[in-house]
């Protein structure tokens, strides 16, 4: 099991590819632009089962979304700060 | 021991990432890890024996080269990446000790570091 961070946004492809090696049981958590996966779509195609995706509340809000609108779950600053202490392999 | 993987995916020519890179890896060895470095996307562009950044007017990558040496640092290239560059193996630069990964074996080997850093 492992925590990817993805903060850049959708339009690269480094953050596809990080999606792309996610294995089941791994936790993924959007942040920075990267949080603009959370309108996409296709996101939960993008993943294998079993992955939990969040997206970090403060930054998709302060690009113009309002939470409804975010397709994951969203966290706060401290329940990113929880997730990052509970993994002890980061893939950032 | 520790070990941690660099990742880096941005073309050598016009940005300073692959050698900020290996800067960060040489600094490992100072403390009680094992870094690992991975070429990707544009960032295999480096191992082709003409890449040469400097005509850019940043540093040039052959300053990484007495390092890999002295640590025997491993550098992995993702297969499919030199493929669409077309750097074939005779083209790629012994300085490198380059060992080559496909796209299907990424997310086992990411996997098996301890902590993974893209750059």
């Amino acid at each position: 099991m492992a925590l990817i961070i993805i903060k850049k946004s959708p339009d690269y492809q480094v953050s596809h590819l990080l999606l792309e090696v996610v294995l089941p049981q791994d936790k993924v958590v959007f942040i920075q632009d990267g949080v603009l996966f959370a309108v996409e779509k296709d996101i939960k195609e993008l993943v294998k089962e079993g992955v939990e995706l969040y997206a970090l509340k403060e930054d998709f809000v302060a690009r113009g979304f309002d939470e409804h609108e975010s397709l994951v779950k969203l966290v706060t600053y401290d329940e990113f700060a929880e997730i990052v202490e509970k993994e002890p392999k980061i893939i950032s | 021991m520790k070990r941690v993987l660099f990742a880096v995916y941005t073309s050598p020519a016009g940005s300073i990432w692959i050698n900020e890179t290996f800067r960060s890896i040489f600094g490992m060895y100072g403390q009680d890890i094992e870094p690992v470095a991975l070429l990707l996307n544009e960032a295999v562009l480096a191992v082709h024996t003409n890449c040469k950044p400097e005509q850019c007017g940043v540093l040039p990558l052959s300053i990484t080269f007495r390092y890999i040496e002295k640590y025997q640092t491993k550098v992995y290239a993702v297969k499919e990446d030199l493929e669409r560059y077309d750097i074939k193996e005779n083209e790629i630069d012994p300085h490198w000790n380059l060992q080559v990964i496909s796209k299907s074996e990424l997310a086992k080997f990411i996997h098996s570091f301890d902590n993974v850093i893209f750059f």
